[in-house]
C-alpha cells in the first residue's frame, strides 16, 4: 500500500494518486519521533523533580513546626493531607 | 422565447411564449432564485472547498466543504487559503485509535508542509483543578487534545495566503483537557493550505474551513 493517497478535486470525477513518501517526508517523520520521545522523557523528569521537590518542601514545613493544616491552607499546590 | 435578466440568468417570460409554457417557466426561475438564496453566507462565514487532499494511512474524503477521514497518520487540505478572505475559522473533530494524543497542525504550500522551529504560542492548560501554561516555540501548532471518545476544537487563522506572518488562536480539548493557544507562525510566507497529524495513534475525525467576509 502506498504512503500517501492524494485526491484532486478540480477533475470530475476526482483524481486519486498513490505515492510513496519523499526523502524530505521520511525525515521530517523520523525528526517529529525523535522529538517527541524527548519531550516525554523531559516530562517525566520534570514530574520526578517536582514530586521530590513538593515532597521535601512538606517535611522542611513540618520540621519549622507545622500542621499538615496548616500547610494546607497556605501552600494548596503542594497536596499536603489537611 | 423567454428571456433572461442580465446579472443571474433569471427566466421571465415574454409575449410571444405559450401560456403552457408558464408552469415550467415559473419552475425554473423559482429553482434559480432558490439556488442563489442558498449560495449566501450566513454569518459573514463561507465554506472554503479543498482543491485537494491527502493522507497518510486509513481514508478520506472531501464532500460538500467537509473533509473525512478515517484511521489516518496525517491529512492535509490544500487550496483552502486564498485572496479572498483575510481571516479562516477551522472546526475540526479529530478522536484516536487508541490512548491519547495531541493533534497538531501545520501550515502548508504547494503540496508542502512548513515545519519551521516558527510556530510561537503562549498556551494555557486546564486539566481538573490545574491549569498551567507557558511560551514555547515549536514546529507544529498544537491545536487539540484527543481520545478514543472526544477532541474538538476550532482554530482561526489571519492571513495565511499572504506572504506575511500568520496569526492564530485556538481553543479545544477534550473531555478532561482544554487548550488555548494565542501566537503567529513566524515565517513571512504565503500559504495554501494546513496539514492535521496526530503525535501518537492515527485520527478519525472530520474538518471544515470556514472564510471569513472581508466586507
Amino acid at each position: 500500500m502506498s504512503d500517501v493517497i492524494e485526491t484532486d478535486y478540480t477533475t470530475d470525477p476526482p483524481t486519486i494518486t498513490e505515492r510513496d513518501f519523499t526523502p524530505e517526508e521520511l525525515a521530517q517523520r523520523e525528526a517529529d519521533r525523535i522529538a517527541l520521545e524527548q519531550a516525554q522523557a523531559d516530562l517525566i523528569a520534570k514530574q520526578e523533580a517536582d514530586r521530590v521537590a513538593r515532597e521535601a518542601a512538606i517535611e522542611h514545613a513540618k520540621s519549622l513546626g507545622f500542621t499538615d493544616e496548616m500547610i494546607a491552607v497556605m501552600y494548596p499546590n503542594l497536596g499536603a493531607q489537611a | 422565447m423567454a428571456g433572461s435578466t442580465p446579472i443571474y440568468g433569471f427566466p421571465y417570460p415574454e409575449s410571444s411564449d405559450l401560456v403552457a409554457n408558464y408552469p415550467a417557466l415559473g419552475q425554473d426561475l423559482a429553482e434559480d432564485i432558490e439556488g442563489v438564496i442558498a449560495a449566501i453566507p450566513p454569518g459573514g462565514l463561507s465554506m472554503v472547498n479543498p482543491t485537494s487532499i491527502a493522507n497518510s494511512g486509513g481514508s478520506a474524503s472531501a464532500s460538500g466543504g467537509q473533509v473525512t477521514f478515517t484511521g489516518v497518520s496525517s491529512v492535509s487540505l490544500n487550496g483552502v487559503f486564498t485572496s479572498a478572505y483575510e481571516n479562516y475559522r477551522i472546526v475540526l473533530r479529530a478522536f484516536t485509535a487508541s490512548g491519547s494524543a495531541d493533534t497538531n497542525m501545520r501550515l502548508r504550500a504547494s503540496g508542502t508542509d512548513n515545519s519551521a522551529n516558527s510556530y510561537i504560542r503562549q498556551y494555557v492548560i486546564a486539566n481538573a483543578g490545574t491549569v498551567s501554561g507557558a511560551n514555547v516555540t515549536q514546529t507544529f501548532l498544537h491545536v487539540v487534545f484527543s481520545d478514543t471518545i472526544s477532541g474538538f476544537g476550532d482554530f482561526e487563522l489571519n492571513r495565511p495566503s499572504l506572504a506575511e506572518t500568520t496569526q492564530y488562536k485556538s481553543l479545544g480539548g477534550r473531555s478532561d483537557y482544554v487548550l488555548i493557544n494565542t501566537g503567529l507562525h513566524n515565517v513571512a510566507s504565503a500559504f495554501d493550505g494546513f496539514t492535521l497529524y496526530p503525535s501518537a495513534s492515527t485520527i478519525t475525525g472530520n474538518v471544515r474551513v470556514y472564510g471569513y467576509k472581508n466586507s
